[in-house]
């Protein structure tokens, strides 16, 4: 904010002029706040500078002003261009980066990152930098496209022709499967004795143990804060391709959490081998898959329609 | 791509290539495939479809071409991408700067324009 360092040397700016040059940074520093990314400042002092650049060509009236302020074009406009570019440089050096080759990603996560990095059918990565933490996550977008089962153009925008009520419909998926595990959890409970296995051997025998209590809250945790997380994206009506996110990743979490307490009960019962285990697993990786790629789907089904309904009519924005 | 120093000659491609995609345009619309095979018919223009696909991207974000769904005489529909107003005169002007600069270029490169 507090960027007039040295810039102030150069021409005589008047008051009026100074006062629409701050008004407009006032205007393009409230949108990329809405954008929710950070390290504006730096951005904000070089465009001041330019700007103060090109007016000392001129007798720097309140007109010159606005003139060369237009040739940045509207602060909104500015301002998702900078989103967009802070968003693809991947800035904040120190929190994002690579340790011995691993990517890391320390940064407040926000739902359109995680969104991002699970649905980029643009990036042929199948692999990609986790949105949150170390190493690195599946970009179901890369597999969909190689699969051949969307084009990396079928949609402008990800999910952003799905109609509002289908990108409602998707937090339906990871809540039934929340309802599942607590369901489950509530019904078995009383049947678990105090110490239960949490860990098996590859041919699916339990090799560790923990108490009942502990295990069921690491798990219900595992599963309730993903989907309230989900919900929190759906009810601040974030961007369709956010939500459809959302849905998708608490999805795979809370599959994940069912397929464990499955195993316990599942072992505790006398059954051998891994395979509710594994069955889990499958599912925590198709069922969001099927369900991004569905939505992918009805989006470009949705520009289709939207295109090729009646006469020829050319593209809109 | 290119073995060894990759960063400037990749970033000079990526130019380049956007100029290749917006000329291709200029003369008719095109959908995505159709533009990778066309700059493929060119050895120092062939692009991936990893390449193309955040190009043509950037280009719509940026409003220099538009898109619509259009029927396929064979298949599915095809989304086909043309110049907006605005990517014309873009492409105007970045036609006419590859001109000066290629004609400093193999100036300075100490060649005569040999192809015709």
């Amino acid at each position: 904010m507090s960027d007039g360092q040295g810039s102030e040397t150069g021409g005589a700016l008047t008051p009026d002029a100074a006062a629409v040059i701050d008004g407009y940074f006032a205007r393009f520093q409230v949108e990329a706040l809405a954008a929710g990314t950070h390290g504006w400042d730096d951005a904000v002092a070089d465009l001041k500078d330019h700007v103060r650049d090109r007016l000392d060509e001129t007798a720097a009236t309140p007109e010159d002003a606005i003139r060369v302020l237009s040739e940045l074009g509207a602060p909104e406009a500015l301002a998702a261009a900078y989103a967009q570019g802070l968003l693809a440089e991947e800035g904040s050096p120190g929190l994002t980066g690579r340790f011995l080759g691993v990517p890391y990603d320390i940064r407040t996560p926000s739902s359109q990152r995680f969104a991002s990095r699970w649905w980029n059918p643009l990036d042929r990565r199948i692999l990609v930098p986790k949105a949150l933490g170390v190493g690195w996550t599946v970009n179901f977008g890369a597999l969909a496209v190689h699969t051949h089962v969307v084009r990396p153009d079928d949609e402008d925008v990800p999910f952003a022709a799905v109609p509002p009520r289908i990108v409602a419909a998707t937090l339906a998926l990871p809540l039934v499967a929340l309802i599942a595990f607590a369901v489950l959890a509530a019904t078995s409970w009383s049947r678990l004795p105090a110490r239960v296995p949490t860990h098996w051997g590859i041919s699916g025998e339990a090799n560790g143990y923990g108490s009942r209590g502990s295990t069921l809250l690491f798990l219900s945790v595992m599963t309730a804060v993903p989907v309230a997380l989900a919900v929190l994206v759906h009810l601040r009506r974030r961007p369709p391709f956010n939500r459809v996110g959302a849905s998708a990743l608490s999805l795979s979490l809370t599959t994940l959490a069912l397929a464990v307490l499955v195993q316990t009960l599942f072992t505790l019962g006398g059954g051998a081998g891994l395979w509710p285990m594994w069955l889990g697993l499958v599912c925590s990786v198709v069922l969001p898959f099927v369900l991004l790629v569905g939505g992918s789907r009805i989006g470009r089904d949705a520009e289709q329609r939207r295109d090729l309904s009646g006469a020829p009519t050319k593209g809109r924005k | 791509m290119a073995a060894g120093s990759e960063a400037i000659p990749s970033q000079f491609r990526k130019g380049v290539v956007e100029l290749a995609i917006l000329a291709l345009l200029h003369n008719e619309e095109a959908y995505g495939g159709e533009i990778i095979d066309r700059l493929g018919e060119y050895p120092g223009l062939a692009i991936s479809a990893g390449t193309a696909y955040p190009l043509l991207s950037r280009l719509k974000r940026s409003g220099l071409i538009t898109s619509v769904w259009r029927e396929s005489p064979v298949g599915p529909p095809r989304k086909y991408y043309q110049l907006s107003a605005e990517g014309e005169g873009a492409f105007g002007g970045m036609a006419k700067a590859w001109n000066n600069m290629k004609d400093a270029m193999d100036s300075l490169l100490g060649r005569e324009t040999t192809h015709e």
